[in-house]
């Protein structure tokens, strides 16, 4: 039940910093900076450990940018993404199949 | 007794929508994260009477932004018998965050499970009891847009403030470890997973989807804005369409100007009172109400933007622009509302975290000129600038702008503090603007809008014309006596003499200003009759008395508005020495350079 906190196939995913992702790449998110557990908004909006997460896309001067996280898009800067970890999964050998495009999470 | 009935929940999730249908009231809505910012309260008669209170959106009650502690120092401190938690159903598993906390303070707690209709039209579905049995909570489904399941909900809600409740259940708050905020969202996760089902088409772009593609695309997306931004203010102000009918209305009262006069002359009145109601009230609030179709316009345009989500996104898209003067996209939406009314643009700045970022924005809000410094702007450019009166009133728009962007600029580097750097913002989902909510809201500003007319222009008028007609020994004027508003203003004209006005009606229109924009023009009208106010001004001193006026301190709403805002008194009184200096430095520069050349 707990899908987005279970982390399968392993030796193909990797630990990238948020900021580093590409639009369409997904992953779960592995750890945040301290400084950002204390920003209470980013935390209250679920950006917890655990959360699985697909990058959508930049803004069109290359920054903010706006990722999907439990069912909505959020928009932060490169700079407080970059003090978020996460696990990258590759599009094929996750366990959960999303859309490259709207990064939407289908369930099978 | 009557039972208080609180109503909490995510922003955005559609709180202050259901507490219209509820009270039958009309608060503002829109759809954008942060437009409720105070609370308010209506009253319920049947089947109970209670008093609703509509809070503020809050995403956590760990939260520190001003808005959200509103709300939790309601919950919290003032106990309110039944606390309506509405879930915005489409985005359930992070509003259930909130549920989770709210259930843990021990309030009695109800669930509205809003936007079910839209959740349906997806083709997902959500198991209702599983939901209601999984949070043991009560849970109604409904549509706050539509009406549907609101009458179950009030029912539900009459039943629960009825039954006895033991306030000792109520746990005191304390602050989330974030050890705890991770659990709460993981059980959030799970019972999101089991009670909704998401159709296998969702794999497909949702038209959302697809206008979102095109809206913030790496090329069109400005251009599409400015695209957007023109629209808007060619539609408003061309003469084919506002400009036509507003000419059309202004030639109307001018006509019953006319009509009244002679009527009233022939039955016998007196000259005074037949100038107190021509010279004063019709010319004065008649000159406003010609304006009202232009403003319907703006404004149904303004409430289109809100109401689609399109408003987030111009705050995602130009946050790269505004970090170079050391604010955050989020400023920018304020300062679109700006066009419309200054007063819930400034309040709309309270979403923004961070307190510097804040009060910066409150302080540039008003440099965008609100549709009430519309008639003044038309007045003064289509008597000075007949061919180019287009042109300086655009040109007035950009000035506005980039005095606000500048403004921003140099208190950032001059004023102590380091900018915020953060910019963590919901973008709703793009909904197609509900009729029904848009014409309220445009009848809203109709009936504001006119109902400003007749109040507070009318008293500023009938005032203006009184002082101009009677003297300190409160005697008619006939001959030359000095008014009383000529010995007041005469006593300030030498201030303005460097920007080209400085004669006692400019000064007198200023100052009526300050009460509403909409009186500088009905000002003017009563103090220079008929042809007087085309040789009053020369092209130059109009123009410098545009800039002055674009820019000058804001109306007492306004400043009031920001005094909430600001919540200090340097920064108010700060920020109206800044306005009404910049104001004067600029007049001065417009004349005295425009006098090298003219």
């Amino acid at each position: 039940m707990k899908e987005t906190s279970v982390i399968e196939t392993p030796g193909v995913d990797d630990i990238v910093r948020l900021d580093e992702m590409r639009p369409g790449e997904a992953g779960v998110i592995v750890d945040i900076d301290m400084s950002l557990k204390r920003n209470s908004r980013l935390v209250a909006m679920g950006v917890v450990p655990g959360t699985w997460i697909v990058v959508r896309k930049f803004a069109p001067l290359g920054d903010p940018m706006e990722i999907r996280l439990r069912n909505y898009q959020l928009s932060l800067r490169k700079s407080t993404a970059s003090r978020v970890l996460v696990k990258r999964t590759r599009n094929n050998d996750s366990n959960q199949s999303y859309n490259k495009e709207n990064g939407m999470i289908g369930r099978p | 007794m009557t039972k208080t009935i609180a109503l909490a929940g995510n922003p955005n999730s559609g709180k202050t929508t259901l507490f219209n249908r509820l009270t039958g009231t009309r608060q503002v809505t829109g759809n954008w994260p942060g437009v409720t910012v105070e609370k308010k309260t209506g009253d319920i008669s049947s089947p109970l009477p209670m008093c609703l209170v509509d809070l503020p959106g809050l995403y956590s009650i760990a939260s520190f932004a001003a808005e959200e502690v509103v709300a939790r120092d309601f919950i919290m401190n003032d106990r309110p018998d039944v606390v309506v938690n509405i879930i915005d159903a489409t985005n359930l598993e992070r509003n259930l965050y909130l549920t989770l906390q709210l259930r843990k303070l021990g309030c009695r707690l109800i669930v509205a499970l809003n936007m079910m209709d839209e959740l349906l039209s997806h083709g997902d579905t959500l198991d209702v009891d599983r939901l209601s049995a999984l949070l043991e909570l009560p849970v109604v489904p409904i549509s706050a847009r539509s009406g549907e399941g609101v009458d179950t909900l009030l029912q539900r809600v009459a039943e629960l403030a009825a039954e006895p409740f033991d306030e000792s259940s109520l746990i005191a708050w304390q602050k989330e470890t974030p050890e705890e905020t991770q659990r709460l969202y993981d059980l959030a996760t799970d019972i999101h997973a089991a009670v909704l089902v998401h159709s296998h088409s969702r794999g497909a772009l949702s038209l959302s989807d697809r206008i979102d593609r095109l809206l913030t695309h790496r090329v069109l997306a400005f251009p599409l804005f400015l695209l957007l931004m023109f629209v808007i203010f060619y539609l408003t102000f061309s003469e084919k369409i506002g400009g036509f009918l507003g000419e059309w209305f202004s030639e109307r009262v001018a006509d019953l100007g006319a009509l009244v006069a002679q009527g009233l002359t022939s039955i016998g009145t007196a000259p005074w009172l037949t100038s107190l109601i021509v010279d004063g009230a019709i010319a004065g609030v008649g000159g406003i109400l010609a304006f009202l179709p232009q403003i319907i316009i703006l404004f149904f345009f303004l409430t289109i933007l809100e109401d689609s989500g399109y408003l987030a996104r111009t705050a995602f898209i130009t946050d790269r622009l505004f970090r170079e003067i050391g604010l955050t996209g989020h400023s920018f939406i304020p300062m679109i509302l700006g066009f419309g009314c200054t007063v819930p643009a400034i309040m709309a700045a309270r979403g923004i975290e961070n307190e510097r970022d804040r009060r910066l924005t409150v302080l540039i809000t008003p440099f965008m000129s609100c549709s009430a410094r519309m008639p003044i702007y038309a007045l003064l450019s289509q008597l000075f600038f007949s061919r180019h009166a287009g042109l300086i009133v655009f040109g007035l728009y950009v000035f506005g702008i980039l005095v606000a962007l500048l403004s921003a600029f140099i208190l950032n580097k001059v004023l102590p503090g380091q900018a915020d750097h953060d910019f963590v913002l919901e973008l709703p989902p793009y909904r197609v603007p509900y009729t029904k909510s848009l014409l309220l809201h445009i009848w809203d500003k109709i009936s504001d809008f006119v109902r400003r007319a007749g109040t507070i222009i009318f008293l500023m008028s009938i005032i203006i014309w009184f002082l101009n007609n009677f003297t300190f020994s409160l005697t008619y004027i006939r001959g030359d006596e000095p008014s009383i508003l000529y010995t007041l203003s005469q006593a300030l004209t030498f201030l303005f003499v460097p920007l080209g006005f400085g004669r006692w009606q400019a000064v007198s229109a200023l100052f009526s200003g300050l009460i509403a924009k909409e009186s500088l023009v009905s000002s003017l009208n009563i103090l220079l009759p008929g042809e007087q106010l085309a040789t009053f001004f020369s092209p130059l001193s109009a123009a410098s008395f545009l800039v002055f006026v674009l820019l000058y301190t804001p109306c007492v709403a306004a400043i009031a508005a920001t005094a909430r805002e600001m919540r200090s008194r340097t920064w108010t009184v700060g920020a109206i020495f800044w306005q009404t200096g910049l104001a004067y430095i600029m007049g001065l520069l417009v004349y005295q350079i425009g006098s090298l050349f003219v």
